[in-house]
Order: structure tokens, then C-alpha cells, then sequence
């Protein structure tokens, strides 16, 4: 599953942008006539070169193709990783600098 | 009455009806001028975000969902690598994908009908795979999505010029304004004459501005479609025997949209509810 | 009559069976929102009824355009320490929607929320130590237009 990642080097600080491809099926949605199984990030790391700034707990309700927004200290340069994993067990992560 | 009604026709056939009547620009004048004496306040291109110009709760989601990473950005992005991976630019028509757009829809002298974008892009795609593509959603919509935002910024410019041409407008237009359905609903009732009203939850969007941010994204599909699907689905809900898509109805209402829309700016920013 | 409720239960648990095989019951296993989620979920609902109310902006709207979808931000840049900020939906099956756990981001963030119905949405921000809450009703209607 692919990411979009756009972190921006902005007046001391990194405005990153993410979306996440992922169905995030909350396992109550019926297709058919059966019950599509959860299946759904459960939780979201973010990184600046190596070092974790934001370490976040996922549930179902978040839309599908999940978008976040968010900003932390940094310079134009540095490296922004995103990592996830999904209750599946898939993981999924993308790099980029700012 | 029914006599009289039908000599009347009769001599105006006999007469060799021509389209001397018909006047495109007369017809958009006078559609700008009842929009803009209906909502004094809202400005010309503002039309082009249809009804969240007038609906400020869903407009600030709107331009929540536009400042972000919008939900169709990748269809789009995949809809450029598609068109470069089938070689699609290797048919005239769609050479120069800005210009294609710009040009789209159009009256085809030659095969006498209208042509819209869609309708191009599946003929290119089944000239160079062989294959048929899905004329609403999917790939043809991502192709058009990204076809259309080479031409983001440039203004429509709908050319409506021989007698021929004038015709699928007119039939166009008439199509527009005729009612149908069981509810007995025109396009007109609802996207001129009542709207910005709400249907239950909905606002009704304003017809001017309606072909600028084509093909569309809408939350309700979770995906792209096509001018032609959206018309479909909502004579569907009208509960009216939908048109077939890329076929002559729905290619002279396009065509008649379009040309009321001349002057707008195309745009890239597709999101709809 | 012990018999009877005996082979009752046993008849239930083959019928659960059968009704998870044929898919019309999820098992533990398909379903979403692992137990530790619901427990961080159950802990945030607690510290968002007693929290006093925050002094930081969160931004929802007031009807939803569409329920699948609904853009909410939290900003509390302004405060110092923010640690955590989450989101709660009052009426969906597991309040918490995501919980953010700050060690260096700053005290801010932007999201899209899944709300089935009309629900009280609750933004918990931890500063310092202390939790505070802003809560905003979020009404989410079905539309008529579709197709």
C-alpha cells in the first residue's frame, strides 16, 4: 500500500502531509450479502532523521485513505519516515526529505 | 387545438426551419444574468464550486479536503502513468492533452454528431489496445482527470458555429429543460429554478459552473466518474430511464452545458460530496 | 431441564459456527479495533469526562457533508508539553478514533473521521500532565442526490 508523503520545511518547522492508501474496513460493512473483514491500520510511527516525534494508536473510524496533517521542529533537509501497521500484520513506510 | 398545432408544424416544415433562431451567446447571456439576479453577492467564477459558493458548512470542508492531500491526487497521478504507458498520445486527437480538453466537446462535422472528451479517449484506447473501455468510471475517468488538469486554468470555449452544430445544441437544451420521470423533473427544476434549495440534505447545485471541474470526484463514490455517469445516476434518481453514456442525448446535454459555461476557467479541483 | 440448557448452549455455539463459516458473524479475528485500542479508548473516554474544559481550538463542522468523511483539526500549538491529543466520536462502537502520542511533533493535527451517525466528537489534548477537553456536535445526515 502506497503513501503520499509532502513534509515542507517551513519557518523552523516541518508541515508534513500524509495520506496512507488503505481500505481501513472497520469489519461492520456487509459487500454481497458477507461482512468484509477489518482490516485497517492500528498504528502510525513518524521520524525525523531516526528519531521518533510522534508515535500514534489507529482505530477503524478513521477514514478510508487515511490523511493526516501534522507539524514538528525540523529544516529543510531532513529526512521524514513514516511507518505503519495494520491488523493484518502488513506494515508500510516511505521516506522523504524536507 | 390539436389541428391547429399540427398545421402549425406542418408549415414550419414546409417553410425549411432553419437555425437562424438559435443563439448560443443570447441563451448564456441570459443564463448568467438569472444566476447572478438570484445570488447578487456571489461572484461570477465562484459558480465553479457549484453549490458550496452557496452552502459556507460544506464549503469550509471543501476547502478542508482541497488544502489537504485531496482522496482523487493519486488517481489522477496513475491516470498520467496510463496515458503514457498505452502510448495514448499517439493518436492525433489527444497529442496534446491541454488542447484536447480545451477542445472537448465539440460538433464533429464529419461524423455529424457531438464528440465529447470521454468519447475520444475510448476510441484512442481501442485503437491502440484493441480493447473496450468502461465508458463512466475507472480508467477512463483517471485518463480524463489527468487530460483535463493539463489544461487547468484555461478557459472553456465551446464552438457552436454551423446550423448542424446548432442543432445538437438545441436538442441539447431541450433536453436540459424537458421533463421526465415519475417526479416529472427537468435538470432545469433543480439547477435553475430551485437552486440552492435543499433536496433533504443536499443543496441544489447552480447549472452555471457545472462542466469546469470535470470529470469529477465525488465522496459518494469514493472515486472519479464521468460527466455522463453523474447525469445517469441522477435520472436515475428521478426516477427517469437514464441515457446511454457517450450516446446522443447525453453528448448534446454536455454540449449544451459546456457551452453555457464558456468563459470559465477549467480547473483542477474536482472534489464533490 | 440442566439437559436441556445444556445442549441449548451447545446448540447455540455449533449455530455460531456455522453463522461465522458463513460469514455473517465476524470472529474476534476479523473484527476491528484490538482489545488494547479499546483500552486505550476506555482510558481516554474516562479522562475526556473529567476533563476541564481546553483552551486550544478544534475544528469540526457543524453538519458533515458526508459521514465517511469528515475533516477535523485540533490545534493547541499554543500550549506548552502537549504530549498526546486524541479524538473521541461519542456514538460510534469504539468512541477513540486515533490517538496521538507527541515526542517531539508539535501539539497539532489534522485528520478525516468516519462518524456513522450524529454524534458529540470530543478532541483531548494532554499538556503538561493535565488532559482538557473541546467538544463539538457534529450532526451527520443521509443526502438525496446520488447516483
Amino acid at each position: 500500500m502506497s503513501i503520499k508523503l509532502k513534509p515542507r520545511a517551513r519557518n523552523g518547522n516541518i508541515d508534513i502531509k500524509l495520506l496512507i492508501k488503505h481500505p481501513m474496513e472497520t469489519g461492520l460493512r456487509k459487500s454481497k450479502g458477507k461482512l468484509v473483514p477489518a482490516n485497517h491500520i492500528t498504528d502510525m510511527t513518524v521520524a525525523v532523521n531516526g528519531t521518533t516525534v510522534m508515535k500514534a494508536d489507529i482505530g477503524s473510524a478513521v477514514s478510508k485513505d487515511p490523511y493526516f496533517k501534522f507539524s514538528t521542529p525540523g529544516n529543510k533537509g531532513d529526512e521524514v519516515t513514516v511507518s505503519y501497521n495494520d491488523n493484518k500484520g502488513k506494515s508500510g513506510s516511505a521516506s522523504k526529505k524536507a | 387545438m390539436k389541428k391547429l398545432t399540427t398545421l402549425f408544424l406542418g408549415l414550419s416544415v414546409a417553410v425549411g426551419f432553419t437555425n437562424a433562431n438559435i443563439d448560443p451567446q443570447a441563451d448564456q447571456d441570459a443564463f448568467i444574468n438569472y444566476f447572478k439576479k438570484a445570488n447578487p453577492n456571489v461572484a461570477l467564477e465562484d459558480y465553479s464550486v457549484g453549490a458550496y459558493a452557496l452552502d459556507e458548512i460544506n464549503r469550509g470542508q471543501f476547502e478542508d479536503i482541497l488544502s489537504g492531500i485531496t482522496p482523487y491526487e493519486d488517481a489522477v497521478e496513475k491516470g498520467g502513468e496510463e496515458f503514457a504507458d498505452l502510448g495514448l498520445g499517439k493518436c492525433a486527437a489527444l497529442a496534446d492533452p491541454a488542447a484536447a480538453r480545451v477542445k472537448h466537446p465539440y460538433f464533429d462535422e464529419v461524423q455529424g454528431k457531438v464528440i465529447t472528451l470521454e468519447m475520444t479517449i475510448a476510441k484512442c484506447y481501442n485503437e491502440v489496445t484493441g480493447k473496450k473501455i468502461a465508458k463512466n468510471k475507472g480508467r477512463i475517468a483517471r485518463l480524463s482527470a489527468w487530460i483535463s488538469d493539463q489544461a487547468a486554468g484555461e478557459k472553456i470555449n465551446v464552438k457552436v458555429e454551423s446550423d448542424a452544430a446548432k442543432a445538437a445544441y438545441q436538442k441539447g437544451k431541450a433536453t436540459f429543460y424537458a421533463k421526465r420521470g415519475e417526479f416529472n423533473l427537468s435538470c432545469a427544476d433543480c439547477h435553475v429554478y430551485n437552486h440552492g434549495k435543499k433536496a433533504r440534505a443536499d443543496v441544489l447545485s447552480p447549472a452555471l459552473g457545472h462542466t469546469t471541474h470535470l470529470p469529477m470526484y465525488r465522496a459518494k463514490w469514493g472515486g472519479l466518474g464521468t460527466l455522463h455517469r453523474r447525469y445517469g445516476g441522477c435520472m436515475k434518481n428521478m426516477r427517469a430511464k437514464p441515457y446511454k453514456s457517450h450516446g446522443e442525448e447525453f453528448a448534446n446535454l454536455e454540449f449544451y452545458q459546456a457551452r453555457m459555461n464558456n468563459g470559465f476557467e477549467i480547473t483542477a479541483d474536482r472534489y464533490r460530496k | 431441564m440442566k439437559r436441556r440448557l445444556f445442549l441449548k448452549s451447545a446448540m447455540a455455539g455449533s449455530a455460531v459456527a456455522t453463522a461465522i463459516g458463513a460469514g455473517l458473524l465476524a470472529p474476534r479475528a476479523v473484527m476491528a479495533n484490538s482489545d488494547a485500542f479499546k483500552a486505550i479508548s476506555s482510558k481516554m473516554d474516562a479522562a475526556a469526562a473529567s476533563a476541564g474544559k481546553g483552551s486550544f481550538t478544534f475544528k469540526a463542522p457543524k453538519i458533515a457533508e458526508n459521514g465517511a468523511v469528515v475533516p477535523m483539526t485540533v490545534d493547541a500549538s499554543g500550549m506548552a508539553d502537549v504530549s498526546n491529543i486524541s479524538i473521541l466520536v461519542k456514538e460510534n462502537g469504539t468512541p477513540l478514533c486515533c490517538s496521538f502520542n507527541m515526542t517531539g511533533a508539535n501539539g497539532e493535527v489534522s485528520t478525516r473521521v468516519k462518524m456513522g451517525k450524529t454524534s458529540a466528537v470530543t478532541a483531548l489534548v494532554t499538556a503538561g500532565g493535565a488532559t482538557s477537553a473541546v467538544t463539538q456536535e457534529v450532526k451527520v445526515t443521509i443526502g438525496g442526490c446520488g447516483g
